[in-house]
């Protein structure tokens, strides 16, 4: 059953895409902050950087993703190695979790609420058209003090969650790409999606949510990485300065 | 004589040197396998990350007898020098269904575990899936779809290329029929060559079909889903498996262990919650079929008692009587059958007899002390204050 349905999965993206007709969605990106949120000025908050959500691979020529190892691997390690760099920069603490450590089941229980929570709010609150009515006015998401159960070790304030997708064109991709063009058709790029998200560590509060429908860089490399970074990180509450940003 | 020696060894190592050339190919089953290409290694890491959230999952079933005693069955089906290989994840989920992973994670619901009737039958669907794994089904049939699409994206472009398109996606599904019916063979040589009953996996499926046509008639579609569609189906049409398994079966050396009564006693402690999930798929036609087919004339204390419980669940005119009937009959054959006593108290209860009902859920928890619903059960067996 599982098989037949990937297989069906898999066909539909195929039907979808040939020929290529669907246009790109606008490419935008978005970030909210909490009402109010501002780091304390006197002490240098500590932010722990969970292992980035990584999806890298490759779009065949008839659009099928095929997940890469290798890519995974890198983009995992520079988007890490970025964020630590990019908070050093900003002076903020960014330490690095391990993911594989204790309590890895309650991680991955709040990765898959934070999943579903982040999903609602880029469709009702950052770019959907049908707002939540309770919502239409403030941002007060949370994953609830569970949280705070995860690395009470690591004695962090916050918590920081990376998602990045992104799937490079294949040179078959690229090709008929090109003939779709020819004979006037749209085009489909590659989709490189991406978003972060800090968390209050002590009541599971989403504090701040930045995300790129369209990002750059190629997150494969260290300079790409940074690019990414820096570009989700846009929005992102000002250290010290006691004044949060408006979305 | 010396001459002749040295034209044999030069035909000795004529013949060796293919051989030397390509070393023994290993299997995912082989122990230190490790995925070769990226296309191989793609498919692993997902599988990987997939299979991390799984541990965390809710619906798994976590009881270590259990799972040994089904990693037991698919080791003494594929060999135990194979069978470490592969993880076996019991999910709590009341369909008929077993998957498995490209990197070892096998999924085996837990209506799987309520439907089979023999330890045999078990091993037909794990040995199915196993073969899945052994022979890297799910990598060759990336490959296909792959190549395929590719080809379909192009046909694309060309006018009158739609046809062909639709021929592609269909010997898409075919080769997965193929490598279906190949899994399904090679399960058989599996349980055959390790003394179970090569009959069982035709009669999963004999049965299986049964119950797909009580279901087609009672929701008056009269199309079996499985069997409506050929050309795009992923599976071979479950008549056809029966068929040609029942087949090859009979080119086997015959066996009559299907290790009924192990298997009964393995998943004994699991069976009132199994039946509790299947019963409140509110499918009364064929959780009856089922019932019957697992009683096979003969019904168990713990089959009537699962009978009891469905026809409380319709609850329409006249079930309540014959579920109470039920109960009655399953605690005759087995007084100690905790749930029937506290089933029995609640219809009794909800049909008014409140004495004989608060007596019954005392029967209940004299039998199982320590149950989970002990604080709900002790408040509707206490009696009111006067």
């Amino acid at each position: 059953m599982a098989r037949r349905l990937s297989i069906g999965l898999a066909l539909a993206t195929v039907l979808a895409a040939s020929p290529i007709l669907a246009q790109a969605p606008v490419a935008t990106e978005k970030y909210a902050v909490r009402e109010g949120f501002a780091f304390t000025p006197e002490t240098p908050p500590r932010i722990l950087v969970f292992r980035p959500e990584v999806k890298v691979g490759e779009q065949t020529t008839a659009g099928i993703f095929q997940n890469n190892a290798e890519w995974h691997a890198a983009v995992t390690r520079e988007l890490s190695a970025a964020l630590v760099a990019t908070g050093g920069k900003r002076g903020i603490e960014m330490v690095l979790h391990d993911d594989r450590a204790a309590n890895s089941q309650l991680l991955t229980e709040h990765r898959a609420l934070f999943r579903l929570v982040v999903g609602t709010i880029i469709r009702h609150k950052l770019f959907g058209k049908d707002p939540l009515p309770s919502k239409v006015d403030s941002f007060d998401w949370s994953l609830g003090s569970g949280v705070a159960k995860i690395a009470p070790a690591a004695k962090a304030d916050y918590g920081l969650f990376l998602l990045s997708h992104d799937s490079f064109e294949s040179a078959g991709r690229r090709a008929a790409k090109l003939v779709a063009a020819l004979m006037g058709n749209g085009d489909i790029a590659g989709t490189h999606f991406g978003y972060a998200a800090l968390i209050d560590m002590k009541n599971g509060d989403i504090v701040w949510l930045g995300v790129d429908l369209k990002a750059g860089g190629d997150v494969r490399t260290a300079e790409g990485a940074t690019q990414r970074v820096e570009q989700l990180l846009n929005g992102f509450p000002v250290r010290a300065s006691g004044k949060a940003v408006a979305p | 004589m010396k001459r002749l020696r040295n034209s044999l060894t030069l035909a000795a190592l004529a013949f060796a040197a293919p051989i030397a050339a390509q070393p023994l190919e290993l299997r995912p089953t082989n122990a230190g396998y490790q995925p070769k290409d990226a296309v191989e290694q793609g498919l692993w890491l997902e599988m990987d990350e997939a299979e991390q959230q799984m541990r965390a999952s809710k619906f798994l079933i976590e009881d270590p007898e259990l799972n040994a005693y089904v990693k037991g069955v698919l080791c003494r089906a594929v060999g135990t020098e194979k069978c470490g290989a592969a993880r076996i994840y019991l999910m709590r989920t009341p369909q008929f269904n077993a998957a498995m992973a490209p990197n070892g994670m096998m999924l085996v619901w837990s209506g799987l575990l309520l439907r089979a009737r023999n330890e045999a039958e078990l091993a037909a669907v794990l040995g199915h899936e196993f073969v899945h794994f052994e022979q890297q089904h799910s990598l060759k049939s990336f490959h296909d779809i792959k190549a395929k699409s590719n080809a379909m994206t192009w046909l694309g472009f060309v006018p009158g290329g739609m046809l062909a398109q639709i021929g592609l996606m269909g010997s898409v599904f075919r080769f997965n029929r193929e490598m279906e019916k190949q899994a399904d063979i090679a399960a058989l040589d599996y349980l055959s060559a390790s003394g179970y009953d090569p009959t069982a996996p035709s009669k999963i499926w004999e049965q299986l079909l049964g119950e797909m046509e009580v279901q087609a008639k009672a929701n008056k579609s009269g199309v079996v889903a499985q069997e409506a569609s050929d050309f795009f189906s992923s599976h071979p049409n479950t008549r056809d498996r029966m068929e040609y398994l029942r087949a090859a079966a009979q080119r086997k050396a015959p066996s009559s262990d299907d290790g009924a009564g192990r298997y009964r006693a393995a998943i004994a402690r699991w069976w009132p919650r199994l039946i509790d999930d299947q019963v409140k798929l509110n499918d009364f036609a064929a959780t009856e079929f089922l019932l019957d087919g697992l009683a096979r004339g003969s019904w168990t204390a713990d089959l009537l008692y699962a009978r009891g419980e469905l026809y409380r669940a319709r609850g329409k005119e006249g079930d309540l009587a014959k579920a109470e009937g039920f109960y009655r009959q399953s605690l005759t054959k087995d007084p100690a059958l905790a749930e029937s006593w506290r089933s029995l108290g609640m219809l009794l209860l909800r049909q008014g007899k409140s004495d004989e009902g608060r007596k019954m859920l005392r029967r209940y928890l004299d039998i199982a002390p320590v149950a989970g619903d002990r604080p709900m059960i002790e408040a509707m067996a206490r009696e009111p204050q006067k």
